[in-house]
């Protein structure tokens, strides 16, 4: 049995609204595991961004507890969320989100020198993340709005990697990509995971939620039920039947 | 009804700026209606004032020993047809002190003359303007800044003590205030006739007004003379004329509204960047919108005059606003200006300057939105359809693995060069700023902390006592004050009143080989005479007459004649810059020398007070004064008008520096929020963001205050030196120190960093989440 990464108890999310207070998340309760793939899906509006958020520690939760090893990041301050992140946590994001007046290269940069110091052992590793998502190094000094999306988002996964990690989170990190490009990227979330990277991702896709291992369902605030499947070695004509089953039972 | 909807588009999209704006301009006109209010009408009321008073172009005083020369004076008035009115006053005559400003000294004549007779006059009228149930005399206006209604008034003169209760103030032009050297007492008759039974001695304030007034100045030592020579026992003691008058009363006010015309120009500069570069930012930030709008069928025009309006309409608005509000500073600087000018002026609104200053203020910022919208003509409908083309970087874009710098700071740095424009505006503001506060520096550098370099150049020395004495007594009395230990040094200075016969009257003063050495300060070139047939000369008033070093001039003291050689031109603004040196020898060539002043230095920590009762009860004959309270008592008023100086310049400076770092750091903040949210959800904390934001500015505080300390290292002395020409003040005051300019400079930067980052605190509020529900 694999080790426990986040352990979440009855998580509530509400948002005050001029109509009132609307509850998003209504007692979410789920065990995650190391090295899981996990994917999230459920209809527009479900919940699932704001359950991503909430477990990376970007947003708190209304209540519950979401323990990471004996810190449950819920009760810490706002500073303490944010140091959580950046030791613990990755982010791609839908919108891919790099910073538009920095190149490329500081894009990553300015992430992984705020864990390590030491400029020549990042410049490298992230040069070397560059090389292995096939970005080449003229790129390297490249605007954001100069590449293209699919390269962006490439570039967007190597900075939410430069800090190893233990969770990669994403959010439907294919959304803005045509089917190839966005294949490329899941490629990438594949093989990582192979060498025991955990992700949790959002998404809506079915292409996409046959990578992971773990589908969520959420529905009305609440996890309706989970589907596993065997690590992914490949696209598999039962994988496929497996998945779709189980969301046309959730009423996807 | 559409243009008010771009207008109202623009408004709230910028609303910030909007509001910044209009406080800056309201701060520009403000200051700006002040500086014109002041340089106009309040000038201006020396001559309503002349003209109310109905006041004189001379006035001369002359004692009367004979007891027989006002007939005599009469008639050889009447009989100039240069003159066309005139006032004969009986007065007394004496020479003295009394307590003035705070803890000094006023050394004046002063002249006692009876109420009842004041009141008949009809040229140079005394105006009541503040006065009481019971006392006995009224003194000038200028000394209820500090003596009240119902004080002792007294007056040490020649001829021993002197007090009254003080029963009101009066205004005249000429005999009212410091720089007139005669102070008119209008006493009851009781008091009158105790003051002259003391023994002072008779005499006659004479008023004259002429056919020409701009004549006045060239007029007066033949005036001088002429009268004289009407009648024998007629001794000259005083004279002033209109046009030296209403020079020097205003000096400061020159000043004064100098400084503001300056502040005035910096914060306009300022703003007229401002919003050309908000403007400009947002047809760049709605390019796409007004390319939208253009393929609807609007002109550029219509996009254009809406905002423009709306601007122009803001302007006047706010201008109208701080041309009142100044209104409400002006009392205060009222009082000051009146401490030194001594004439009582009434506030009333001005619609002449205050109409200028909006109107201009206007126009420029109707100029300058024009010209920074006229972008707008170029944008084609096509522009709406097109992406918007992202900038390419600069060469100077400072690649993170190549910096040594801490992480924050060099993306503190690295936002400058994506934002440059923001940053130019400001890096124009501190140099601007740091301008002012090295004028506000120098000032206190140089007569506040200094004073002796001001006291130098105003008095010709710095010395602690003036001793006054007869000839006759000179060696008994300078043979007991060398032998005191607590006499540093001593030295001779005596002061007279000759003729120039080419340039009228000018003041001479004569000197020893002690005297000369302790002044070397004032020699600009040349030397000082060293014989008897040399004279030494103030530079104004030597560029005046076309006089140099080598020239000749020739001098006359009631009818004597003699020729000296120019040998040094010297800078002293005790006279006005009509003033020159002579050696002892020299002087007494003119004129012999009933008395004589010695300048007396005492050593380090001796105690003043203590001295000069020693020398009252071991020398009853001669007078001392106290020179450094007299020294006090002149500068007082002005020093109080340089701290209010300071105070403007420093206020107007922080005022200037937070709105235009407010609308920077606002705009920055607004355009960066999607970087700060991906920050902050890659795990930056908000002092982390907030450090950058205000390390973005330090290299434009740094840099501007550089430019500006250069500027200003010299430029201010310059400038000061320019300003105090006219008095005879070639070059005044030291420059600003290095160490000064550098804690300045640093002290600026330190204040934008602090600024900075409370204004950009705001950040705390942007979450990482934001990011993805806004788009
Ligand atoms: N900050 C917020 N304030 C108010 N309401 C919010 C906020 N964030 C999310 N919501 C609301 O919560 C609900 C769930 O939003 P969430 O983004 O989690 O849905 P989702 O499942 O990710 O949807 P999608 O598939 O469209 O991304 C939505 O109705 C949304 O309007
Ligand atoms: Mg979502």
């Amino acid at each position: 049995m694999a080790e426990n990464l986040m352990e979440i108890k009855d998580l509530k999310r509400s948002f005050k609204l001029e109509s009132g207070e609307q509850q998003i998340l209504k007692g979410i309760s789920l065990d995650l595991k190391r090295g899981d793939f996990t994917v999230i899906m459920g209809a527009s509006g479900s919940g699932k961004s704001t359950l991503l958020y909430a477990l990376s520690g970007m947003d708190r939760p209304t209540s519950g507890q979401i323990l990471f090893g004996d810190t449950d990041i819920t009760k810490l301050s706002t500073d303490e969320m944010a140091l959580f992140r950046r030791k613990h946590c990755g982010f791609v994001f839908q919108q891919i989100c790099l910073v538009d007046s920095l190149s490329v290269m500081d894009n990553i940069l300015v992430s992984g020198l705020l864990v390590e110091k030491n400029r020549k052992k990042v410049y490298e590793k992230a040069a070397g993340l560059l090389n292995s998502v096939e970005i080449e190094e003229h790129t390297f000094k490249k605007l954001p709005s100069q590449i293209s999306g699919g390269k962006a988002q490439r570039v967007g996964i190597v900075r939410a990697l430069i800090n190893d990690p233990e969770i990669l989170f994403a959010d439907e990190p294919t959304g803005a990509l045509n089917s190839q490009t966005g294949a490329e990227v899941l490629d990438i979330f594949s093989k990582i995971n192979q060498d025991g990277q955990s992700i949790i991702m959002v998404t809506h896709d079915l292409k996409s939620a046959l990578r992971g291992n773990r589908i969520l369902y959420l529905k009305d605030g609440l996890i309706l039920d989970e589907c596993r499947l065997p690590k992914y070695e490949g696209e598999n004509e039962e994988r496929r039947k497996t998945l779709s089953g189980f969301l046309e039972k959730m009423g996807w | 009804m559409k243009g008010f909807y771009i207008a109202a588009a623009y408004f709230r999209k910028s609303k910030f700026q909007v509001i910044i704006v209009a406080l800056m301009i309201t701060l520009a006109a403000f200051v700006m209606g002040l500086a014109l209010g002041l340089a106009t009408d309040y000038t201006d009321n020396f001559n309503r004032t002349h003209e109310r008073l109905n006041a004189e172009h001379i006035t001369i005083d002359f004692a009367d020993i004979g007891n027989s020369g006002k007939d005599a004076l009469t008639e050889k008035i009447e009989a100039d047809d240069r003159i066309t009115e005139y006032g004969i006053s009986d007065v007394l005559i004496g020479n003295g002190s009394c307590p003035f400003g705070e803890n000094g000294l006023l050394i004046s004549s002063f002249l006692p003359m009876r109420f009842s007779d004041a009141e008949k006059l009809a040229v140079g009228r005394y105006e009541i303007t503040g006065e009481g149930d019971e006392g006995d005399g009224f003194i000038p206006y200028i000394f209820s800044f500090y003596y009240k209604i119902g004080d002792e008034f007294t007056v040490s003169l020649d001829s021993g003590e002197f007090s009254f209760r003080i029963k009101g103030f009066y205004n005249n032009l000429t005999t009212g205030t410091v720089n007139c050297k005669t102070v008119v007492l209008l006493l009851n008759d009781e008091t009158f006739d105790r003051f002259e039974a003391a023994g002072l001695r008779r005499g006659y304030h004479i008023g004259l007004q002429l056919a020409s007034p701009g004549e006045a100045e060239r007029l007066e030592p033949d005036m001088i003379t002429e009268l004289s020579d009407a009648a024998p026992g007629l001794v000259f003691a005083q004279s002033t004329n209109y046009v030296k008058l209403s020079k020097s009363r205003y000096i400061s006010e020159k000043v004064f509204v100098g400084i503001l015309f300056a502040a005035a120009f910096v914060v306009l500069t300022v703003l007229l960047s401002v919003i050309a570069f908000s403007l400009s930012n947002y047809v760049k930030e709605n390019m796409h919108n007004f390319g939208v709008l253009k393929a609807l069928g609007y002109e550029s025009r219509n996009l254009m005059s809406p905002i423009i309006v709306a601007m122009l309409s803001l302007s006047l608005a706010a201008a109208s606003v701080g041309c009142g509000l100044s209104y409400l500073l002006l009392p205060t600087i009222n009082t000051i200006l009146e401490e030194q000018s001594g004439i009582p002026y009434t506030i009333r609104f001005l619609l002449l300057p205050d109409a200028v200053t909006v109107g201009s203020i206007a126009l420029l910022v109707f100029l300058t939105a024009l010209l920074s919208m006229i972008k707008i003509r170029g944008i084609q409908p096509i522009t709406a359809i097109k992406p918007m083309r992202k900038e390419a970087r600069g060469i100077l874009s400072l690649p993170l693995q190549r910096t040594k710098l801490e992480l924050n700071f060099a993306l503190g740095l690295k936002a400058i060069f994506s934002d440059i424009k923001k940053y130019l505006v400001f890096l124009l503001t501190a140099c601007l700023i740091t301008i002012m506060l090295c004028v506000a520096i120098f000032c206190s550098d140089n007569i506040l902390q200094h004073s002796e370099r001001i006291f130098r150049c105003i008095f010709g020395n710095t010395s602690d006592l003036m001793v006054r004495m007869n000839t006759a007594d000179e060696d008994a009395a300078t043979g007991w004050l060398k032998e005191q230990e607590e006499v540093e040094l001593m030295f001779l200075m005596t002061q007279g009143s000759v003729c120039h016969m080419e340039g009228g009257k000018i003041d001479a003063a004569c000197r020893d080989e002690e005297g000369f050495a302790q002044c070397g300060y004032l020699l600009l070139t040349g030397s000082f005479p060293s014989s008897e047939t040399e004279l030494s000369l103030n530079y104004v008033y030597a560029e005046k007459h076309g006089l140099k070093i080598g020239d000749s001039m020739t001098l006359n003291s009631n009818g004597k004649e003699e020729t000296y050689t120019v040998s040094g031109l010297f800078q002293d603004a005790s006279f006005g810059g009509r003033n020159l040196f002579l050696t002892r020898e020299g002087y007494e060539r003119l004129t012999e020398l009933y008395s004589l002043s010695y300048m007396v230095n005492l050593k380090e920590g001796e105690d003043l007070e203590a001295f000069i009762d020693k020398i009252k009860s071991e020398l009853p004959s001669v007078g001392v004064i106290n020179y450094r309270e007299y020294m006090n008592g002149m500068s007082s008023n002005y020093i109080r008008m340089l701290n209010a100086m300071i105070v403007v310049i420093i206020i107007i400076s922080v005022l200037i520096s937070v709105l235009v770092l407010s609308i920077i750091v606002n705009m920055i903040l607004f355009n960066k929020r999607r970087e700060h949210g991906i920050l902050k959800s890659l795990g930056f904390v908000t002092s982390q963001i907030v450090f950058q934001t205000a390390v973005s500015f330090l290299p434009m505080a740094l840099l501007g205050s550089v430019i500006g300390l250069l500027i200003s290292r010299d430029g201010v002395c310059a400038l000061f030196s320019y300003f105090v020409r006219d008095i005879g003040i070639a070059s005044f005051g030291e420059s600003v120190q290095t160490v000064s300019l550098v804690l300045c400079g640093l002290g600026f930067t330190l204040f934008t960093f602090a600024v900075t980052c409370i204004l950009s605190a705001k950040v705390r509020k942007t979450v990482p989440h934001d990011l993805f529900n806004n788009e």
